[in-house]
C-alpha cells in the first residue's frame, strides 16, 4: 500500500503536466512518458555529479522546465502557428517520444538497468518505511501545494485556469495566451522533471520505459478528469494504489494493464472523470 | 554478387511486409482519420493466431483465414468503446492495447512461447517450392499481396465508400446529417486495416520461419506511421513509396556503420532518433508528405 | 392521442438538455404541422441551436420525447433521422472544405450501393451506373442553386453565401420532408437572401415542412406561416406572425434579456 502511495505520487506529478497540456493546448502529449524517462536519467547523472540528492533534484527540475520551454519554442508554437489540429500535435508528440527515447538509448546504452546509488535507511514501526519513500512523498506533497498556490493564489494561475476553461474568451479578455502557455510548459515539465528524478530514486531505469510510464499517467489524467490538475493528483494516487494492490492477484507485468483497465472503465462509464473538467 | 542479390531480396521482402502493414494503417488514418498507435498489436494477433493454431494441428490455410478473422474482429471490437472517444483518447487506448498484447506475447509462455517464441509451423507451399528458392517465393507472395491490396484499396478510395470516409475525417457531423452511419464506417476502416496488419504479421513470421514477441514491438507501429505520413496520408502509392524510402534509409545507413566512429548499437539508436525527428520535421514543414494533396489535408 | 400526432411533422414533448449545470433546453414542447414554413425566434442563448441539435440527433436529450410524423425518434441516431427525411443546415456552414463542390453534393445521396465495400469490389458496374445517376442529380441541383460553374472547386474556396447554398443543396440531396435550418440568412447579402427565401418558398410548394431559426425578426415574420418563440429553453409563445409581433410575452423576453 505504501509503495502504491509512493508510485502514486510520481504518477500524480507526471499527470499534472499532462493534464495541463490537455486542458490548455487540447491535445494528448504522448511524449510525456519518454521525457519523464529522460529526466530520470538526467537526475541520475546529476546525482553522480553533485553527490547530493537535493541539488540533483533541483537541477533536474530546472532542466525539465528548460526542455519544456525549448520544445515550446521549437516545436509546439510553430505547430500552432500553422493551424495544426490536435491530432497533428499528437503525431508530433510521438515523433518526439521516439527521438527522445532513442537518443537516450544511444547515450545510456542497451537495456542496462541503472541502479541509483543512494543510502536507504529502513525505519521500522509496524511497517517498514524507507527514507526514500518519505522523500518522494514529501517532495510530491510540496510540489502539489506549490501548484495549488500558483493556480489559486496568483494572477498567472487564474489566467491558466481561464485559458483552460474558455480559450477564446481568455484571449479576448486580454490574457496573454502565449505567456500562459510558456508558464504551463515550465511548470508542467518542471514537475515531470521532479517525477522522473523521484522515480529513479527507488526504481531501476530503462531507457525505453516511456510508454510504461505514460500509461498510468494518462490513466490518472482521465480518472481525475481531463484538464483538472487536482483531479490528476487524486487520480495519480488512486492509480498508484490500485496498481500496487493488483499485485496481490496478478503477476507484476500486468500492473500497468490494471491502470489501463481503470482508465477504460472511467472512459466508458464516466468520461468526465472523478473531478470533472473544470479546475 | 550472390550475397548482394540475397540481401536485396531480404530488403524487398521487408519493404513489402511494411508496405502491407502501412497500407492497413493508411486506411485507418489516411482514409478514416482514426489515430491508431497500436497497429502492431494486430500484426501480433494475426501472426500468433496462425502459428499457434497451426502448431496445434490446424491446416495452414485455415489457420491463416482464422488469424485474419481474429485480427479484424479484435480491431472491430476495439472500436466499440473507442469510437465514442475523441481522437486523442483513441491514441492512448490503442497504445495501451498494444502494450498489453506485447506483455501477453512476452509473458504467457504456455500460449506464445514467451520470449523464446515458437518454431516449426508449416509454411505456405512448403513441400512444393524447393528450399533454395523459398525466399524468392516469399518475395513473390508478399509483393503479389501488395499488388492485390493496392488495387482493391484504390478502388475503395475512389468509390462512394471512400467519399464517406473523407467526409468523416473532415467533419463527422456533416456525415451524420447526410445519413451516414459514422460508427459503422470507422469500424469497417479499422477492420480492414487490422486484417492487413494481421496478414503482414503472418508474412513476417513465414519469412523468418519463426515468431517471437520482439518482432511486434511498439516501434513497428511508429515505422508504419512515418511511412504513411512520409508518403502522403490517404495516398496508397505514397505509402508504397514511403515504405521503400524508409527501408532505403535504414539499410543504407547500415552500410555507413563501419565508417561512422560509433558502435553499431549507438548508431542504430541514433538512426531511430533521426526517424523520430524526421516525423516532427515532416509534420511541421510538409505534413502532406511526398504525394499528398495539401488542399485536401484534414489535419 | 397518437393517431392525431400523425398530422404533425414534428412533435417535441418536454425535451430537456443540460450542459454543466445550465439547462439549455428546459421542458421544451411544441407541435409543428406539415407543409409550412415555421420560424423559431428568441433572444441569444435561448437554446435554439441546442434544440436543433437535439431534434436532428446530434445531441441526446436528457429527457423528453420527439416524434416525427407520428413515429418516435427520440433514441434514433442522427444518421437514421436523416435517412427518414430530416434535413439539417448549420448556423456556421459545415461545408466540406477539402472536398469539391460536386462531391459535397454526391455525398448526401441516399442508398448508395458504392458505400458498401462488398459492392465496390464485387459489383463495380452497378456502382458506376448509380454514381452516374447521382452525379446527374447533383449537377441538376447545382444548376438550380446557380453553383454549376463552381462544381470542380474545393468548397473551401467558396464565398460565405455560396457555402450556405451548397449546404442547402447537400441537404436537399437527401430528399427530406422536414428541414431544420439554423440561420440560413446569417452573413448573406440581401440579393442572395432573397434567393434563399425564394428557394424556401418553393420547397414549401413541394410539400416540405421547414423550421427556420432566424434573428432578423422582420424577415422571419415576412416568410413564416407560423412563428415559435423560445426563451430560456422553453417555447413561450407560438402563433401567426402578426399576433406574435404584438405578443407581450415575446417583447418581454427580448427586452428582458437586454436585447
Amino acid at each position: 500500500m505504501l509503495t502504491g502511495v509512493t508510485s502514486g505520487c510520481v504518477i500524480a506529478l507526471g499527470a499534472i503536466g499532462l493534464t495541463l497540456t490537455y486542458g490548455i493546448l487540447r491535445f494528448a502529449n504522448l511524449s510525456h512518458g519518454d521525457l519523464v524517462t529522460v529526466f530520470a536519467y538526467i537526475g541520475l547523472w546529476c546525482h553522480r555529479l553533485f553527490h547530493n540528492v537535493f541539488l540533483a533534484g533541483v537541477a533536474t527540475i530546472i532542466g525539465g522546465s528548460l526542455v519544456g520551454l525549448g520544445l515550446e519554442k521549437v516545436v509546439w508554437r510553430p505547430m500552432r502557428e500553422r493551424g495544426a489540429s490536435s491530432v497533428a500535435m499528437v503525431i508530433v508528440s510521438v515523433g518526439l517520444a521516439i527521438a527522445a527515447r532513442h537518443v537516450l538509448i544511444a547515450i545510456a546504452g542497451p537495456r542496462l538497468h541503472f541502479y541509483k546509488i543512494s543510502p536507504r535507511i529502513f525505519q521500522l514501526g509496524d511497517v517498514r518505511i524507507s527514507s526514500v519513500q518519505i522523500l518522494v512523498v514529501a517532495a510530491a506533497v510540496v510540489a502539489m501545494l506549490f501548484v495549488y498556490y500558483i493556480l489559486q493564489r496568483t494572477k498567472l494561475g487564474k489566467a491558466m485556469r481561464a485559458t483552460s476553461d474558455e480559450p477564446a474568451l481568455a484571449k479576448v479578455s486580454g490574457i496573454d495566451v502565449n505567456r500562459v502557455i510558456n508558464w504551463m510548459w515550465i511548470m508542467g515539465m518542471g514537475l515531470a522533471g521532479l517525477a522522473g528524478f523521484l522515480y529513479g530514486l527507488y526504481t531501476s531505469l530503462r531507457p525505453d520505459m516511456g510508454f510504461y510510464l505514460l500509461l498510468p499517467m494518462f490513466a490518472a489524467v482521465i480518472v481525475g478528469g481531463i484538464g483538472n490538475p487536482y483531479g490528476a493528483m487524486l487520480g495519480g494516487l488512486l492509480i498508484g494504489i490500485v496498481q500496487d494492490m493488483s499485485l496481490i492477484f496478478l503477476p507484476s507485468q500486468y500492473k500497468v494493464a490494471v491502470g489501463f483497465a481503470a482508465m477504460i472503465i472511467v472512459l466508458v462509464f464516466r468520461p468526465r472523470g472523478i473531478m470533472g473538467r473544470a479546475i | 554478387m550472390e550475397a548482394m542479390l540475397a540481401y536485396a531480396v531480404t530488403v524487398l521482402i521487408l519493404v513489402g511486409i511494411y508496405a502491407l502493414f502501412a497500407l492497413g494503417l493508411n486506411i485507418q488514418w489516411g482514409f478514416a482519420g482514426l489515430i491508431n498507435f497500436g497497429h502492431v498489436a494486430f500484426m501480433a494477433i494475426g501472426a500468433y493466431t496462425m502459428v499457434i493454431l497451426n502448431l496445434h494441428g490446424v491446416p495452414l490455410s485455415l489457420a491463416i483465414l482464422i488469424g485474419l478473422a481474429v485480427a479484424g474482429g479484435v480491431g472491430a471490437l476495439l472500436t466499440l468503446p473507442a469510437i465514442r472517444l475523441k481522437a486523442d483518447y483513441l491514441a492512448i487506448v490503442t497504445v495501451g492495447f498494444s502494450e498489453i498484447i506485447r506483455y501477453i506475447a512476452l509473458n504467457e509462455r504456455w500460449l506464445t512461447g514467451g520470449a523464446a517464441g515458437l518454431r516449426g509451423f508449416s509454411l505456405p507451399l512448403e513441400g512444393i517450392v524447393p528450399a533454395e528458392h523459398y525466399d524468392l517465393f516469399v518475395l513473390g507472395l508478399i509483393w503479389g499481396s501488395v499488388l492485390i491490396a493496392f488495387i482493391l484499396l484504390q478502388r475503395l478510395v475512389k468509390s462512394p465508400w471512400g467519399r464517406v470516409l473523407k467526409s468523416i475525417r473532415e467533419d463527422e457531423d456533416v456525415a451524420k446529417v447526410s445519413g451516414k452511419n459514422v460508427s459503422a464506417y470507422k469500424m469497417q476502416a479499422f477492420l480492414l486495416g487490422s486484417i492487413l496488419a494481421g496478414f503482414a504479421g503472418m508474412m513476417l513470421a513465414v519469412y523468418h520461419s519463426y515468431i517471437c514477441p520482439y518482432y511486434y514491438y511498439p516501434i513497428e507501429t511508429f515505422y508504419a506511421w512515418i511511412v504513411v505520413i512520409l508518403g502522403g496520408s490517404a495516398n496508397n502509392l505514397g505509402t508504397l513509396i514511403g515504405a521503400l524510402l524508409l527501408w532505403v534509409f535504414l539499410s543504407g545507413t547500415r552500410f555507413l556503420s563501419p565508417i561512422v566512429p560509433l558502435s553499431d548499437f549507438t548508431f542504430a539508436a541514433l538512426r531511430m532518433a533521426l526517424v523520430g525527428v524526421l516525423l516532427v520535421v515532416l509534420m511541421l514543414y510538409r505534413p502532406q508528405g511526398i504525394l499528398g494533396n495539401k488542399k485536401e489535408l484534414t489535419f | 392521442m397518437e393517431e392525431s400526432a400523425n398530422r404533425f411533422a414534428l412533435r417535441a414533448q418536454n425535451l430537456t438538455k443540460t450542459f454543466g449545470g445550465l439547462r439549455a433546453v428546459d421542458e421544451c414542447s411544441f407541435d409543428l404541422e406539415e407543409n409550412l414554413i415555421a420560424g423559431l425566434i428568441g433572444p441569444n442563448g435561448a437554446g435554439k441551436t441546442t434544440l436543433f441539435n437535439v431534434l436532428s440527433g446530434l445531441l441526446a436529450p436528457d429527457s423528453g420525447k420527439i416524434f416525427f410524423k407520428g413515429q418516435e425518434i427520440t433514441r434514433l441516431p442522427a444518421h437514421k433521422r436523416a435517412a427518414l427525411g430530416i434535413g439539417r443546415t448549420f448556423q456556421i456552414t459545415h461545408a466540406l472544405r477539402k472536398m469539391k463542390v460536386l462531391d459535397n453534393l454526391k455525398l448526401a445521396a441516399q442508398s448508395q450501393l458504392g458505400e458498401n465495400i462488398a459492392n465496390v469490389w464485387l459489383r463495380p458496374r452497378a456502382v458506376r451506373e448509380q454514381e452516374r445517376k447521382i452525379e446527374e442529380r447533383a449537377l441538376e441541383m447545382l444548376k438550380f442553386l446557380n453553383l454549376y460553374e463552381l462544381r470542380d472547386e474545393y468548397a473551401g474556396n467558396l464565398s460565405g453565401g455560396q457555402k450556405k447554398l451548397l449546404e442547402i443543396g447537400r441537404m436537399l440531396m437527401l430528399e427530406p420532408c422536414l428541414i431544420l435550418m439554423d440561420e440560413p440568412f446569417a452573413g448573406v447579402n440581401p440579393v442572395l437572401a432573397e434567393e434563399i427565401g425564394e428557394h424556401i418558398r418553393k420547397l414549401r410548394e413541394r410539400g416540405l415542412t421547414i423550421l427556420i431559426i432566424e434573428h432578423n425578426i422582420k424577415r422571419v415574420l415576412r416568410l413564416s406561416d407560423v412563428v415559435y418563440v423560445m426563451s430560456e429553453g422553453k417555447i413561450i409563445a407560438q402563433g401567426d406572425p402578426e399576433s406574435i409581433r404584438r405578443d407581450e410575452r415575446v417583447i418581454e423576453a427580448y427586452l428582458g434579456s437586454g436585447r
